[in-house]
């Protein structure tokens, strides 16, 4: 098993992750002119001097370094000469700093990777959503040497052991991911997130991300979400090394150092004894680093008194009001590997999730639903325009 | 039609290859140099007969360190090649004793591809063991230029593989484009993007000459090189090493510790670099020596029995090297060294007369050939 594990840019995980079985640790600037799948506001704000010497430090501790080019959309900037040129420069720069992987998503950057950096290896980022054999078969084509599926699959086994078998570059799944399954907002989520971390967009705007507050919200009162999401347990490794998966990445970018080594050694164990949405990301400040708040206070854009609600929204564990055991899951796994894809299932006729989340989970509903009204007027003062007048 | 056990044996020595040059297995190395001997045996009538007089068979032997050797002069006056008729590309001597005497190699489809491999892993683990890209500049003749020029030909194809845009050969046809480097020189200190320099070690002696006459000097970005290829003795004005540095230092901006020399030669298609780079990498602070690639071994043996001597005294070189599957994997040169620690050092030539096995080895292939032709 090769773990590839997200970097907070700290030289201590390094140090951290040097006797583990991680492989690859992979990060990116706040800002660059691709951007990422990460607001800017949430990253850590490091120099491009400092991106530098954690490359090395990677490197001594013998991990190799990706740097992430993952989002899907950069405003066409690309189709300008300004805009290829400022490309060019930063691909220039992180050859020039010893990266060894670029994770990117979308063929364009597939493409213009090659040209421009003769040799360096290439990851098809999740963004790509890969989920088919013939979508895998195309980004093989395109010459990457490795791909991220789709999380939506993580649970679909006949596919999964089809895209395995039809291709021969290596596969990375994403192990502790806790999107709402299918969710409807995924495809704008990335897209807002990468305009909110690329040097000429993030600031058009103030990104008020409301994909997160919908999805959060959703999570939170409705918990059985958490459970249809599509992580794999630290238990359940085995079922993807069955079919000859056994590359994992471990998300987040934006955690403490202590939260992510915690973590890795879960899946380096195989073994989690706790709260499982301790190892995924669900809203939890004191395991997130503090963010960019500076980055909200843009008059031009909106009614900084307004949002400033914001910060208190995000103030809240999720831990604190649900507990999911995940020692008592038992074979849970086997139900996927057996039944076949979810894709056809009705949820509310199945249940599964629901049985699963009353035999692992405590939920304090009455403290739930204090969080529900300030995260609908939220969302209402977004959609009804509030969050914008002026005084 | 590409034999099918040429094939086989390719496949294998391009797999040890492709492990880059952080392992050592010398059992693997010594089964796929028997292999490879096996094959020069079978394909090449001319080193059968050479390797029968002297009662060695793929069979008698169990080390490749028993594998007759060839003297480069011989590449001069015979050709040996494992499958001729799929020559795909074939390189020349300089003719650096006599011009008008030049050897040649021929490189079929699954030698060049080993070929490029040696480069490539080589390089990464020796030139850009810190994985930079930088631009690569390159004081050579371009490939069209100099087709059959195996320098050029490895130079290409670190350029190809490690350089990024605006990485580009500065001697064409009106000669040495001094200025144009400069230029580009000037480019790579602007955009803050590494440049690695490489050429033969004479070229650079020419480049710092028109920097000091123009009194140009650069303070190239971090992660910047210099890659020598060969010496300098007897191309240009004689500059010894720690001048040479030195040069590196004042008119680049580059430390020692980023210059690397390498050493190759046509009948070869290895490279043996300098492993300071490498070291450095791994916090190891010894003097440079030339590293000795997994794929190869170099065995240093008395001028006049042939023989290999012990560790560190010195004598002629003699590498072994799997890449060499097309030709003659066993290559006696008239080399000076010495094995040290991390590798081997080269002090020199041995004049003709110190080598009496050379010209006799020229002379008995010679009057082979003219024996098989007959027949």
């Amino acid at each position: 098993m090769e773990l590839r594990v997200s970097t907070n840019w700290d030289d201590s995980l390094l140090d951290g992750l040097k006797d583990t079985c991680t492989e690859e640790i992979y990060g990116k600037l706040p800002f660059d002119v691709i951007g990422g799948a990460r607001p800017s506001f949430l990253l850590p704000q490091i120099s491009r001097e400092q991106a530098r010497e954690h490359v090395t430090h990677a490197h001594k501790a013998g991990i190799r370094f990706n740097y992430l080019l993952n989002t899907m959309c950069i405003n066409n900037i690309h189709y300008s000469r300004k805009g290829y040129r400022e490309i060019v420069e930063l691909l220039e720069w992180i050859g020039s700093i010893g990266v060894d992987f670029v994770t990117v998503g979308f063929p364009y950057m597939i493409k213009l990777v090659q040209e421009v950096l003769p040799g360096m290896k290439i990851k098809a980022s999740s963004v790509c959503r890969i989920n088919s054999v013939s979508r895998a078969k195309q980004y093989e084509d395109f010459g990457v040497d490795e791909m991220i599926i789709d999380e939506n699959i993580n649970r679909d086994f006949d596919t999964l052991s089809a895209i395995r078998e039809a291709v021969k570059c290596e596969i990375e799944l994403i192990s502790n991911p806790c999107c709402l399954r299918d969710c409807p907002h995924q495809l704008e989520h990335v897209a807002h997130d990468g305009h909110a971390s690329q040097t000429h967009s993030m600031d058009n705007s103030c990104y008020l991300q409301f994909p997160y507050f919908n999805c959060t919200l959703k999570k939170f009162t409705e918990p059985v979400e958490i459970i249809k999401a599509c992580w794999i347990r630290p238990e359940d490794l085995w079922a993807y090394e069955e079919i000859g998966f056994n590359k994992f990445k471990v998300v987040e970018r934006f955690k403490k150092s202590e939260v992510l080594l915690n973590t890795v050694m879960s899946y380096q164990k195989r073994s989690f004894d706790g709260n499982l949405i301790d190892i995924l990301t669900l809203t939890n400040p004191d395991v997130y680093l503090k963010p960019n708040l500076d980055y909200f206070n843009k008059p031009e854009h909106v009614n900084v008194s307004k949002i400033g609600r914001i910060a208190g929204l995000m103030n809240f564990a999720f831990r604190d009001f649900i507990y999911i055991d995940n020692k008592k899951f038992g074979n849970f796994i086997d139900f996927f590997r057996e039944n076949g894809s979810c894709r056809n299932r009705d949820c509310e006729k199945c249940g599964f999730c629901q049985r699963t989340f009353d035999k692992t989970g405590h939920f304090d509903r009455d403290e739930a639903e204090k969080r529900r009204k300030p995260f609908e007027d939220f969302i209402k003062a977004m959609l009804n325009g509030d969050v914008f007048k002026e005084n | 039609m590409f034999p099918p056990d040429v094939k086989a044996v390719d496949e294998d020595i391009l797999s040890f290859i492709e492990r880059g040059v952080d392992h050592r297995d010398d059992e693997g190395f010594n089964r796929l140099a028997i292999r490879s001997f096996a094959l020069q045996y079978k394909y090449i009538p001319l080193y059968r007969r050479y390797c029968q007089r002297r009662g060695v068979t793929p069979g008698n032997i169990a080390s490749w360190k028993d594998v007759p050797p060839v003297f480069t002069d011989v590449f001069k006056a015979v050709r040996l090649t494992l499958l001729p008729s799929l020559t795909v590309k074939t390189f020349m001597t300089s003719g650096t004793v006599n011009p008008d005497q030049k050897g040649r190699v021929d490189y079929d489809m699954g030698g060049l591809a080993l070929m490029k491999a040696t480069i490539s892993h080589a390089a990464s683990g020796l030139l850009f063991p810190d994985r930079i890209k930088s631009r690569l500049f390159v004081i050579a003749p371009s490939p069209d230029i100099a087709p059959n020029m195996v320098m050029v030909f490895g130079m290409n194809r670190l350029k190809d593989s490690f350089g990024l845009q605006g990485s580009r050969f500065f001697i064409g046809k009106n000669g040495f484009d001094a200025d144009a480097l400069a230029d580009a020189l000037r480019s790579s200190e602007e955009d803050n993007i590494p440049a690695t320099i490489c050429g033969g070690s004479f070229g650079f002696i020419n480049f710092f000459d028109f920097l000091r006459a123009n009194r140009l000097k650069f303070r190239l970005p971090k992660g910047s090189r210099c890659l020598d290829a060969g010496g300098i003795k007897g191309k240009s004005r004689d500059v010894v090493r720690e001048e040479f540095l030195d040069y590196c230092g004042e008119f680049l901006g580059v430390s020692r510790e980023f210059c690397v020399n390498l050493i190759g030669m046509t009948e070869t298609a290895s490279q043996y670099y300098d492993n300071n780079l490498k070291n450095r990498g791994l916090g190891v602070d010894n003097l440079p020596a030339k590293f000795i690639p997994p794929w190869t071994r170099v065995l240093v043996v008395n001028p006049d029995t042939l023989e290999p001597l012990p560790i560190g005294e010195t004598g002629l070189l003699r590498y072994f090297d799997l890449a060499n599957r097309g030709h003659i994997c066993a290559i006696q040169t008239d080399d000076l060294g010495r094995i040290i620690d991390g590798g081997f050092e080269v002090s020199g030539r041995a004049g003709e007369r110190d080598v009496r096995g050379c010209s006799l080895t020229i002379e008995e292939m010679s009057r082979m050939t003219g024996i098989m032709e007959g027949i």
